[in-house]
């Protein structure tokens, strides 16, 4: 019996380390380029088609990525097995991109995903876009708290 | 008894039954069949334990964010209402329970103090209150955790208690295929009652043992007797009965959806009457109540209605005003059956209302399960093709290289929108529709009037138009973003 709890306690052991070694992911947001969202038409952003600017900036430096002339935009949620919005986001100014044809078909917590190539090498930055509303009269709601 | 004359038999059976079907008949028969389709499922557990812990934090991104909310969930609902309880059969989670078995010969019994499906009610509520408050379709790393702690509890419970406890007493994902299985087209059973009667070593409860007495096939560790066994409440399509009995009587046979599950009166082995199983009972109303709160908890109207609720109550902290909504809405529904169940009383010569409840809360398990099976279907339906640039970008990551081709992320859709909501329609209609039927049912088998199943019909009515509503509101999706 003593053998058994012991390879029961190996086993659970074995099992709840392999969690801990989970700071290693796969496929996350390239590190070299970071996306800040500027500003949404309309503001609050709500269901339907939507304007979307935003700047892209190096990482380490914080200077603007300039000269990618356009870039390829994905909209998505937070929940798995919607379909994305894909379309592209062409420079307006120093590092300000803005989207063309991107539509909120949803309401709920967006992601922006930004791909592209800069400096030779592909990158993929996210940017979060929270609350978007079905209407107008949908409230504010922040995760974790409901705010009156 | 010459087991070939009794095979001879079977042989007459043809189409309606599965396992006498050409090649699946014979798949469904081979020994091994269940523990191939439970290594499948296992190593697609694998990779959603991996990519849960080492993958994108991104639900839309990751095999642990899209597997089990997208596609096993719609699998599941599908094979229900088209095959059967085949989750159940490939279940992974038994694989280790199989192993703790080995390793530990467990001899206790299930405690008398955790009767019947009590803890598996009380995991069934708190686990969907944490997926609305921590927004676990959102979290690949919650998901994984979830799947970790299922497989581990398989492991210690069924290491401890001897039978198939955790299936029995303690698995949620079971108790819901179980009532699920209610609507299913098959159901596992005997084929010639009179074999049954003459047989002496009852093989499909009792197990096969070899000349020194060792256990070589289990019998049903569910305790559902063969021939005594009624539809396919707590059968888990194992097929360990199949495999027992000596004589080939049991089969995978098709049959009408409910029509063998209907009288709460009839004593089924393993079960008793269903009319004296509180457990039971409470089990289909939790299962209807969060069938239509799950539903509710993706659509526009909840974050006004959850803004109300602040405001009234004073309360920001949105766990404590899910809480409080789940519990308000089982309350609810506790209190439309007992209304129910009191105008019943009042409108037909019946014993009293604990009566009445006890025998019409299972109709609305049909309904309940429409619901379910609508949002879960809505989801596969409008998310199936997800899995291609998924696994499109998991070989890409992991080695590199677009062997399986770049990600084409614009695959979503497996149905146009149109054509998915009028097939969730029709599912949620279908429930509502095997709903009336069990009434209608009930009342004939009491002798009861129109008059007297009213408030039931009503209640039905109600609850389906409800279902109705909340498949015609926006979705609305908020969760834990970016992990």
């Amino acid at each position: 019996m003593g053998t058994r709890w012991t390879v029961l306690l190996i086993i659970l052991s074995l099992v709840s380390l392999v969690p801990l070694t989970a700071a290693c992911r796969r496929g996350e947001a390239t590190a070299s380029v970071h996306v800040e969202v500027v500003a949404i038409d309309p503001s609050p952003p709500t269901v339907g088609p939507a304007t979307v600017r935003f700047r892209l900036q190096d990482s380490t430096e914080g200077k603007p990525v300039v000269g990618l002339g356009t870039v390829e935009v994905e909209g998505t949620m937070s929940h798995a097995g919607m379909e994305p919005v894909i379309t592209t986001a062409r420079e307006e100014e120093d590092g300000v991109y803005v989207t063309e044809g991107f539509t909120f078909t949803m309401g709920g917590d967006w992601i922006l995903i930004v791909r592209g190539t800069w400096n030779g090498q592909r990158f993929e930055a996210r940017a979060e876009i929270p609350n978007v509303r079905s209407s107008a009269a949908t409230p504010v709601h922040q995760h974790g708290t409901v705010r009156p | 008894m010459n087991r070939t004359t009794v095979l001879g038999s079977t042989s007459r059976q043809g189409w309606g039954e599965l396992t006498q079907w050409p090649l699946l008949g014979w798949v469904l028969r081979w020994r091994h069949a269940r523990t191939t389709a439970q290594t499948v499922l296992l190593l697609l557990a694998g990779l959603v334990l991996y990519d849960g812990f080492f993958g994108p934090s991104l639900a839309p991104k990751n095999l642990a964010g899209t597997l089990p909310w997208v596609h096993w969930r719609g699998f599941v609902v599908l094979a229900l209402l088209l095959a059967g309880n085949l989750f159940c059969f490939a279940c992974p989670f038994m694989l280790p329970r199989r192993l703790a078995q080995q390793l530990f010969r467990p001899t206790r019994s299930w405690p008398r103090w955790l009767p019947g499906k009590w803890v598996a009610v009380t995991l069934l509520v708190g686990f969907f209150w944490a997926y609305e408050a921590f927004d676990l379709w959102a979290s690949p790393l919650l998901t994984a955790w979830v799947a970790l702690a299922y497989f581990v509890a398989a492991f210690v419970i069924d290491g401890f208690f001897r039978g198939a406890a955790f299936c029995k007493h303690v698995c949620p994902i079971g108790q819901f295929n179980f009532v699920g299985s209610l609507l299913s087209p098959t159901e596992v059973r005997i084929r010639d009652a009179s074999m049954c009667q003459r047989c002496r070593t009852k093989d499909c409860i009792r197990g096969r043992f070899d000349a020194n007495q060792r256990l070589v096939q289990r019998g049903c560790e569910l305790g559902l007797y063969q021939p005594a066994k009624i539809g396919n409440l707590d059968c888990t399509f194992c097929l360990d009965c199949l495999h027992a009995c000596p004589y080939g009587n049991v089969g995978i046979r098709w049959r009408l959806p409910l029509k063998t599950e209907m009288d709460p009166e009839t004593l089924r082995s393993g079960i008793g009457h269903l009319h004296t199983r509180p457990d039971w009972a409470t089990l289909v109303l939790v299962l209807v109540a969060l069938g239509f709160l799950n539903a509710f908890g993706m659509v526009s109207p909840v974050y006004r209605f959850l803004e109300w609720l602040s405001q009234t109550l004073h309360i920001s902290s949105e766990p404590a005003l899910l809480a409080i909504v789940f519990v308000g809405a089982l309350a609810a529904l506790a209190l439309a059956i007992g209304l129910a169940s009191q105008l019943t009383r009042v409108l037909a010569p019946v014993p009293g209302p604990r009566w009445v409840a006890t025998r019409f809360v299972y109709t609305l398990a049909p309904l309940g399960f429409g619901m379910w099976s609508a949002h879960y279907l809505f989801h596969f339906f409008t998310g199936a093709l997800t899995l291609l640039p998924l696994a499109q970008q998991f070989v890409l990551d992991l080695t590199g290289q677009a062997i399986l081709g770049q990600p084409a992320w614009h695959l979503a859709s497996l149905l146009p929108i149109a054509t998915t909501t009028d097939l969730v329609l029709i599912v949620l209609a279908l429930g509502y529709f095997g709903s009336l039927v069990w009434t209608m049912q009930l009342a004939t088998r009491y002798r009861l009037g129109l008059l007297a199943i009213l408030p039931w019909i009503g209640l039905q009515t109600g609850l389906f138009v409800v279902g109705i509503w909340l498949l015609g509101q926006p979705m609305e999706m908020r969760g834990t973003l970016l992990g």
